[in-house]
């Protein structure tokens, strides 16, 4: 029997349906999932109105599969900040792997 | 190849003209009772326009049009036993005549230009002499429809920096083509020395003064050659040019500062390009 990896997956294709995450800042943050070399991407995730001050974390719905998922943030306007202190990828795996 | 829509003045856009046209002619043939054929003729080419200037067909200004027209004629027969009639021949083959012989023609050119009249006088009189008068006249309505100039801006819609070389090109029926010699350029950001200016080629170096201008419309002033007054040729954005500095980290900036490349110490804040960070991956 395989061993499993320390995340607790093992090569399986997870999806990665939510993303929340404790972000202030100013402007709007962009979010996009990649996989491996980013092979498969997605930018459906919408954006975030980001704010100085905020009590509340942001949960944005995502809809991507693969079996690793990456999360990229960025900003696309000048004078545009974010400072991110946590961010929760919710997935789940959905299949035991590619077809061999 | 885009093309712009020349606004016409409104007293102009539509109106009615009417003059006499070729005058008055005269002639008399002498004899007794015989079968006789006279024609005269008149080329159109020569007919004035009142009301705006004594325009003549074959050099109406762009996109006068007739839409309707009388060719009406007076005449005076001298004689018994003849009748009168006219043929108007336009350029296109149209061939209208009159049957009635005394009164006139209503007659819708479709190109003025070339329309050719003959009157005949014929039959068998009697008497010394037939003399007739006839008096052309044409009147009715005229559009002048909106002409379109063709022409090419080569960098319209691209992004553009100093020292650049703008180019617009065009041909050479004056009809349909932009004559460029004729044209004045400007723009918000500074004045434009264009360096060729043709009939069918005009260029211009982006000017200093438009370092980082962002969306600019090029505009070209008439002198009244083609037409008057402004229209705009196409947009380009003027981007920065040469920025240059020391890069220095500041805590707390949100954007790069560039010295301008005019040397004159001013600078300019642009945006740090997309500052991204990536998680780490997740999965198996």
């Amino acid at each position: 029997m395989a061993k499993s990896s320390s995340s607790g997956f093992n090569g399986e294709l997870v999806h990665l349906g939510v993303v929340r995450m404790r972000a202030i800042g100013s402007g709007a943050l962009l979010t996009d999932a990649h996989s491996l070399d980013e092979a498969s991407n997605s930018s459906v995730l919408p954006d975030i109105t980001l704010l100085a001050a905020t009590n509340r974390e942001p949960t944005i719905l995502a809809n991507f599969i693969d079996q690793r998922i990456q999360l990229e943030i960025r900003t696309g306007e000048i004078d545009e900040w974010y400072e991110i202190s946590k961010i929760v990828m919710f997935v789940r795996p959905t299949a035991t792997g590619y077809p061999q | 190849m885009p093309s712009f829509t020349i606004t016409i003045p409104t007293v102009l856009s539509q109106g009615s003209f009417t003059g006499p046209v070729g005058g008055l002619y005269t002639y008399a043939v002498n004899g007794g009772s015989t079968d006789f054929t006279q024609f005269m003729s008149q080329s159109a080419s020569d007919w004035n326009l009142s009301g705006i200037g004594h325009v003549t067909f074959d050099t109406l200004p762009p996109g006068f049009n007739i839409i309707a027209g009388t060719i009406s004629w007076d005449i005076t027969v001298i004689a018994t036993g003849a009748t009168s009639h006219f043929t108007i021949t336009d350029p296109n083959g149209n061939i209208a005549n009159d049957t009635t012989g005394l009164s006139g023609l209503t007659y819708a050119p479709t190109d003025c230009n070339g329309i050719f009249v003959t009157h005949a006088i014929c039959g068998n009189f009697f008497g010394d002499k037939i003399e007739m008068r006839a008096n052309l006249q044409i009147s009715g309505q005229y559009v002048i429809i909106p002409p379109f100039f063709d022409y090419d801006l080569e960098e319209d819609g691209e992004n553009v920096a100093v020292g650049d070389t703008i180019t617009i090109t065009s041909g050479t029926n004056p009809a349909t083509d932009l004559n460029l010699l004729h044209l004045t350029l400007s723009w918000p950001c500074g004045i434009i020395v264009p360096i060729t200016q043709t009939p069918t080629l005009l260029t211009f170096l982006v000017p200093e003064s438009c370092d980082d201008a962002g969306l600019m419309s090029l505009t070209a002033t008439g002198d009244g050659f083609q037409f008057s007054g402004p229209v705009v040729l196409g947009t380009m954005t003027v981007l920065l040019t040469n920025g240059s500095g020391i890069y220095r980290l500041v805590t707390g900036k949100r954007n790069d500062t560039y010295y301008r490349s005019q040397r004159d110490g001013t600078t300019i804040d642009i945006k740090i390009p997309n500052p991204t960070a990536k998680t780490g991956f997740v999965g198996g």
